[in-house]
């Protein structure tokens, strides 16, 4: 009763907090037709903005880590983007009703990350005085780049089985430079790259770290309108594909805190850094995934995999699966 | 001063972009105007104006030769338009310095 509690009284923080503050008023706003815009130079600049905070202090502390540390869950990270992705062809994929490949690019989403949902985290850990390791939020590109290559390849495989256009010959090298070269990746590891060799201390913590939550709320006003629009359309799309949106991240969002419990035990990541590894993987990808997902895989549609992980996925992990995963880790680890 | 030559259109997602400029230069297009677009269409309103920028489009114009024009169409069609949407048409136009616009 007491855990139910917790998470309740957790959901009700998080819905006070302006992180989903924002992202709900922007769905009103979209809601109610407003004439308000987001520029996309705007929004592009707040994930400059986060992204590039998330790689600088990532950077910084890597500069003080041992390397094993990281490396387990790095590692971790792999696992979990290709076996979110197997997981969802395995099961959401070979529901009736499913075109394969629509499910297959859903799922890649779902085991790539999303920077927002991700800042979002480390905003709530921090309101909670909960510390965890800078570099674990660095580790998104782990767990990103896998998820999109398995995703692609195994819908390509299957297409090409049907011979419905579509070839086996993908090249991943190809995919990964894709990744890589979006704005967010290059954002992040250029970040990581400026904090572990430069010193870039001072104007992290002057300048990026102090406009993070000013920023992040920009970003999420312009997804909670974003996820508005989305949302409109899923309504011809099966059913099945809204239960993912809800089932997905928790299931994913408990294998990120199991290998992150794997991790605290084996190398000692914290308390804080298990947690911020569940988020990583509950979260979906809805600004650098999409474009790639329609890229790698073309006979999928896109109403469909948009609308299930902007429209539904990062609302759901924001309001739901944050507030539950802290409440798991204070129940793990008696915080 | 004025020569006649043909200008093609086409308007897709901006995920292609590249793809499609790459192809039609191979095809002996000499250049390009580009420029991003909203608009409506069988797919339903398309503005363009998602976080992720997947749902972009563009409108890239081509001036060549009717020969050049019709094969880089036809390659546009067969490599992208099953999944892809696309709207392609020429026109007949009059430039001056044609130089500019034929191998």
């Amino acid at each position: 009763m007491d855990i139910l509690m917790n998470f309740l009284t957790g959901v009700l923080n998080q819905l006070q907090a302006p992180v989903l503050a924002f992202l709900i008023a922007g769905m009103l706003v979209a809601a109610f037709n407003s004439k308000l815009r987001i520029p996309e130079q705007i929004h592009q600049f707040c994930i400059f903005m986060l992204l590039m905070a998330i790689g600088l202090e990532g950077g910084i502390a890597i500069r003080e880590s041992d390397f094993m540390e990281i490396f387990l869950p790095a590692l971790f990270c792999v696992f979990l983007g290709i076996g979110i992705v197997l997981l969802g062809s395995v099961t959401l994929a070979r529901l009736p009703g499913i075109k394969k490949d629509d499910a297959l690019a859903t799922t890649g989403l779902f085991g790539a990350v999303s920077g927002s949902t991700l800042a979002a985290g480390m905003v709530l850990l921090e309101d909670e005085g909960v510390s965890f390791e800078a570099w674990v939020p660095a580790l998104y590109p782990f767990m990103d780049i896998p998820a999109l290559i398995t995703a692609v390849i195994l819908a390509n495989i299957y297409l090409a089985k049907q011979k419905q256009g579509g070839s086996a010959k993908i090249s991943v090298s190809a995919i990964a430079k894709d990744c890589l070269r979006g704005t967010a990746l290059t954002v992040l590891l250029m970040g990581v790259v400026l904090g572990l060799i430069t010193k870039p201390d001072r104007v992290f913590e002057e300048f990026f770290d102090p406009l993070f939550r000013g920023f992040l709320a920009i970003l999420m006003l312009a997804s909670g309108m974003e996820a508005y629009r989305r949302l409109k359309e899923l309504k011809g799309v099966a059913h099945w594909y809204a239960a993912y949106a809800f089932l997905g991240p928790l299931t994913h969002g408990l294998m990120g805190f199991a290998l992150g419990y794997v991790a605290h035990l084996l190398v000692g990541l914290s308390p804080g850094g298990v947690i911020m590894m569940a988020v990583i993987a509950a979260s979906n990808s809805d600004i650098s995934g999409p474009p790639t997902v329609r890229a790698g895989i073309p006979s999928a549609n896109p109403s469909v995999y948009h609308g299930t992980s902007t429209g539904l996925g990062t609302t759901v992990v924001i309001a739901l699966y944050l507030p539950l995963f802290y409440t798991l880790g204070t129940i793990v680890f008696d915080i | 001063m004025f020569t006649k030559i043909k200008k093609l259109t086409i308007i897709t997602e901006a995920t292609i972009l590249d793809n499609v400029l790459e192809l039609a230069r191979k095809l002996g297009a000499t250049g390009y105007t580009l420029d991003r677009v909203v608009g409506k269409g069988e797919s339903g309103v398309k503005f363009g104006d998602d976080i992720s920028g997947m749902l972009n489009n563009v409108r890239i114009d081509i001036i060549t030769d009717e020969e050049t024009v019709i094969k880089i169409a036809a390659e546009v069609e067969k490599q992208y338009f099953q999944y892809y949407a696309g709207i392609v048409y020429i026109q007949d136009v009059d430039v001056i310095r044609i130089e500019k616009f034929v191998k």
